[in-house]
């Protein structure tokens, strides 16, 4: 059975370089993850890759949090707004190669009907681009270490672990786009590696940012990627 | 595409049996397909996928990344009986559209695996089950001359009204409109979850359930498994049940606390 397309994607600056590495987020559980990307991102000064698009985005979410997709909640489409100007709601797709050749992607939760259909679009663009390992940051409230993570594969878990002290402490659902990014890019062959960032939820505000898991886990994203904080 | 199927392996199956078990109340349907998977070692045909499962993935204990999906296995019955098709998986569609399209896609399917019947199973949300009692198992069936036998012969319960919610009910329904013979059989389960709220399996029911399955199939299957299962339940859930007792007694103990100053009555 086939539907049409709800997703596009537009590309505007293809690197020349393969990217072999991806580290990507969403708007999640006390931003821990979203927040250290954004960090990332501020440091690495990347180029904007391409943006993908989907008519299962919504400005105003049917659901709460917004990555708690529910069939017929469908939410409402719009634009967003800043500083006077108008665009689409989106993923945003980025790149560098100096110093390190990377791809960076801001993720987008749509409604229950896109949330499938925008993480395998983004998986395949990751793939057009020549990404074979993925990692992904997002928050976890449970006891447990500063940064936990979770793999694709037995042998990252013990990559992680043995290179970076890193140890999985998560078990359970992981939501939204992020999540299934992470279990789609395995079926594509990338490895991913999750980091979880602890926080503890605040309920009457799921998103607002915790900066101090924000920066754990950003400078452990750094000690990966070799980079300074 | 709100389903994907992906062939993992093929097969003939003769007058084959179509046995779906699928995330429940209780877990009880799905445990008991997972434990026919586990007992019977059935090959593999297909993997699904549906944009309309919810829209995550699950972390397992050991640190592993899953993807939700169903799994479509397939056993031939060295008896000659007439063969298994196997349905079970850590999700089901959510959207009643996403559901339709499964269980149509899964009928067709188990059609071209020249499927003769179809048996859901699925937990029945009771109360309370006392635990010295046995699960009664009531049945739904496509015609009351199915009804009658499976009755007579079985002494099962009939279900008299309501609705049987998701994928296990509705692919009974589409069987009906397909010609096939279909049952739905659902074992009494008070539905066990942990303090926060995760799902147990509730291996009683699951048990409960293949006793009369393997009997309607004439398939001989080992239960013992299941029973050290189902009791180690019960114990994990009376464990729960005394450290609710005991925060209980504390909560009324510190609400009984004598006032400071004694009240002055006129």
């Amino acid at each position: 059975m086939s539907e049409p397309s709800h997703c596009r994607v537009k590309l505007l600056a293809k690197p020349e370089v393969s990217l072999s590495q991806a580290v990507a987020s969403s708007p999640g559980l006390r931003s821990v993850g979203w927040q250290a990307l954004a960090s990332l991102t501020l440091k690495l000064n990347p180029t904007l890759t391409a943006e993908v698009f989907s008519s299962d985005f919504p400005t105003r979410y049917g659901t709460v949090p917004s990555y708690f997709a529910k069939p017929r909640a469908y939410g409402m489409g719009g634009v967003i707004v800043e500083s006077g100007g108008v665009s689409l709601p989106k993923v945003k797709v980025y790149h560098t190669v100096q110093p390190l050749s990377l791809c960076l992607i801001h993720g987008y939760h749509a409604n229950f009907y896109g949330q499938y259909e925008v993480a395998e679009a983004t998986v395949k663009l990751m793939e057009e681009l020549g990404v074979k390992r993925l990692y992904i940051l997002a928050g976890y409230a449970l006891e447990g270490e500063p940064v936990c993570c979770a793999a694709s594969t037995r042998s990252l878990l013990e990559e992680a672990e043995k290179a970076y002290g890193l140890k999985p402490g998560y078990v359970g659902p992981f939501l939204g786009f992020s999540g299934l990014l992470a279990g789609l890019a395995g079926n594509h062959g990338m490895d991913g590696l999750c980091l979880f960032g602890k926080t503890k939820p605040t309920p009457e505000s799921p998103e607002r940012p915790d900066r101090e898991a924000s920066e754990k886990l950003y400078r452990k994203i750094c000690e990966i990627l070799k980079v300074a904080p | 595409m709100k389903v994907r199927w992906r062939q993992v392996s093929t097969g003939s199956f003769e007058n084959s049996r179509l046995i779906v078990g699928m995330p429940d109340v209780g877990l009880a349907g799905k445990q008991a397909v997972d434990y026919l998977v586990q007992e019977l070692k059935p090959t593999l045909l297909f993997e699904a996928y549906s944009t309309h499962f919810p829209a995550q993935v699950i972390v397992t204990k050991e640190g592993l990344i899953e993807l939700l999906k169903c799994e479509l296995y397939g056993w031939r019955n060295p008896e000659g009986g007439g063969d298994l098709l196997l349905l079970t998986g850590n999700a089901q569609p959510l959207s009643p559209e996403g559901q339709y399209a499964f269980v149509r896609e899964l009928l067709e399917k188990a059609e071209e695996l020249n499927v003769k019947e179809v048996y859901s199973l699925s937990g029945y949300l009771v109360e309370f089950r006392p635990p010295e009692k046995e699960p009664s198992i009531y049945a739904v069936a496509t015609s009351q001359e199915l009804l009658a036998e499976l009755k007579s012969k079985l002494g099962l319960s009939q279900l008299e009204k309501g609705s049987i919610e998701g994928v296990q009910g509705l692919v009974v329904g589409e069987a009906k409109v397909r010609g096939l013979k279909g049952v739905c059989l659902l074992a009494e389960t008070p539905g066990y979850s942990t303090p926060s709220g995760r799902p147990i399996v509730d291996a009683k029911a699951s048990k409960a359930l293949l006793k009369v399955l393997t009997q309607i199939l004439k398939v001989e299957v080992d239960l013992s498994g299941l029973e050290r299962q189902a009791a180690l339940t019960e114990e994990f859930m009376e464990r729960v049940s005394q450290l609710e007792q005991q925060v209980l007694e504390q909560v009324l103990k510190v609400g009984r606390q004598p006032p400071k100053e004694k009240p002055y009555y006129v």
